[in-house]
Formats: structure tokens, sequence, C-alpha cells
């Protein structure tokens, strides 16, 4: 192995790591509020998907526009992310109670328990029971799994081969979801509530982070400004809950 | 696997139609605002910093509009 081939491993673990941590940090959080099963099939699904892709492709997806799908995945986010904002801004100001969503949901599974999926009980039932879990989790694992494929080619690219590369990027992953497997029991802890909070805030900052990168803007600091994009969601969420709490009741009887 | 697929595309248009459904106004204004940013606000000329300044503006003032308003009415 010559020192090219290291530093090609070097520089596909080291720039694939970010993009993984990143998709982990969506995967743990649909896992941790909306259930393990539809997260890691989401993310099952985007892994299949990029091989799949990879194989058909291979050296023409340097030419896909990463540009529209960080628009269409980062608006989509953006959209399922200040809803969870929303919902949970309002259940910190004591607005909607906090089980709502919760008796929405049961009888959401049990409608689809006594659906036509009951009488195929297979496995699947139980991993895509939760389609908008599985959703969120496959775009945020195959976009990111995208970038980390253009990252390998293009490191590749530089190094004249591409085995080295993609070698650091396996390594990268097996590191993350060793992280992931260690951190997701101390995370289901937490109070629910307070996680669908914590999601809301991930979501949106991704979303606005990624139509950012669509529209080619240089993000202060690059991808470490999603931690800048967090915590300024989080002021804002915390302004809104005041306001939400101090909010004169005005009697209308609208829906939430 | 066709009575599966079709389930989870219903449930996946639900929570779409779902964001619509429990306030039009909010999921409409974000979704024109997207627009916009996506569409209007690069042809302005203006920075990296300014685009983004504009963008996480406009998400605020859409996002505090709706909660007080939805808190006044709950």
């Amino acid at each position: 192995m010559s020192m090219q081939d290291v530093s090609s491993i070097l520089a596909g673990f080291l720039a694939s790591i970010v993009e993984f941590v990143e998709a982990l940090t969506i995967v743990l959080a649909v896992g941790v509020t909306r259930g393990w099963k539809p997260a890691l099939a989401g993310a099952a699904l985007a892994g299949v998907s990029l091989v799949v892709i990879v194989a058909l492709l291979g050296p023409y997806l340097a030419m896909v526009p990463i540009a529209n799908v960080q628009l269409v995945i980062g608006a989509l986010l953006l959209l399922f992310g200040f809803r969870w904002l929303r919902k949970a801004i309002l259940r910190s100001a004591g607005k909607i109670p906090i089980h709502d969503e919760e008796r929405i949901f049961r009888e959401e599974v049990q409608l689809l328990d006594n659906g036509p999926m009951n009488s195929t009980a297979s496995l699947g039932h139980d991993y895509f029971r939760d389609p908008v879990a599985v959703l969120a989790s496959f775009k945020a694992v195959f976009l990111e799994g995208l970038e980390v494929v253009f990252i390998v080619i293009a490191v590749g690219a530089g190094a004249r081969s591409m085995w080295p590369s993609a070698i650091g990027a396996v390594l990268a992953a097996a590191t993350v979801i060793g992280f992931g497997l260690v951190v997701h029991r101390p995370l289901s802890r937490v109070p629910e509530n307070q996680l669908k909070f914590t999601v809301g805030l991930i979501l949106s900052a991704f979303g606005i982070f990624w139509i950012g990168e669509g529209l080619h803007v240089s993000w202060p600091g690059g991808d470490l400004s999603i931690v800048g994009l967090i915590a300024y969601l989080a002021i804002l969420a915390a302004v809104c809950v005041r306001i939400a709490a101090r909010a004169p009741r005005v009697d209308s009887g609208g829906a939430v | 696997m066709k009575i599966k697929f079709s389930v989870n595309a219903k449930a996946i248009g639900r929570e779409l139609l779902g964001l619509l459904v429990e306030d039009f106004s909010f999921a409409f204004a974000l979704t024109a605002w997207i627009v916009i940013v996506v569409f209007a606000v690069p042809r302005m000329g203006l920075t990296s910093a300014s685009q983004i300044i504009i963008c996480c503006t406009g998400l605020s003032v859409i996002l505090l509009e709706n909660i007080y308003r939805r808190s006044k009415s709950d």
C-alpha cells in the first residue's frame, strides 16, 4: 500500500464521516421519536438504493445535479421539521395536550392493523408501518450517502483509484454505525416532547442547510453551520414558547 | 406488496396533506417562502450571508406569527 493510498483512505474517511454523522443524527432522531424499525428500514432502503444507483450508473454519477436533489429534500425536511417544531412549541406552552399526537398515532396504527396489511402479517409490516418515519430516515441517508459517493469519486479521481477512498468511506460508515449503537439507548430515556422538540429543530436546521447548499450558498464554517442553525432555531423556539404561553386567549375553536 | 405500497403512499400523502389541513396558512406560507428563497432571492445578487439572513428571517416571522395566532385561538 503506497503513501498515496493511505492518504486517499484518510481523505475518504474524514470527508465521509462528516456526512455519515449528519445522516446518523436524523436516523437517531427519527428512531427515538417514531420507532427504530421504521428509522432503520428507511436507512436500509436508502443504502440499498445507493448501492443500486452506484452499480447502475457508476462513473455517470458525477453528472447528477446534486443541487436539485438538495433543494427538494431540504424543502421537504424543512416542512416536516417546522410542523414538528410548531406542535412541540404549542405543547410546551400548554396549548395542546402532550399526548394528543400519541393518541392520533395509535389510532392510525390501529386503523392500519385492521386494514389490508394485517392479513399479510409479514416482517415488513412492523418496519413500514410508519411510512413518514421511513421516508424521513430514507431521505437523510440517501442524500448524505449520495454525497459520500461523490466524495469517493472526487477523492478517487484525484488519486486515480476509487478503492482507497471507498475503503475510507466504509470505515467511516462502520465507525458512525458503531457510535449510533452505543448512544441510541441513553437517548431513549429522554422525555418524549423534548425529543420531538429536538427532532423538529434538527430537521428544520438540516432543511435550511440543504436548501442553502442547493443554492450554492457559502455557509460560514461549512457543515458546522448546522450547529449554528440548530442554536438559532432553539432560541427562536424558546421565544415562541414564551409568546404562546403569554398570548391572551380569544374564543374561536380552530383546529391545531 | 402492492397493497402495502398503496397503504404507505396513502399515509405519506395523509402526512403531507395533514400539514395543509392542520393549518393551511402555515404550510402555504412556508412553501411560498421556500419558493421565493429558491427562485427570487438568488437573482437579487446578494451575498451568501444576506441570503441566509433573509431565509431565516422569513421562516422566523412565519413561525412566530402562526404560534401567536394559534395560541390566541385555542
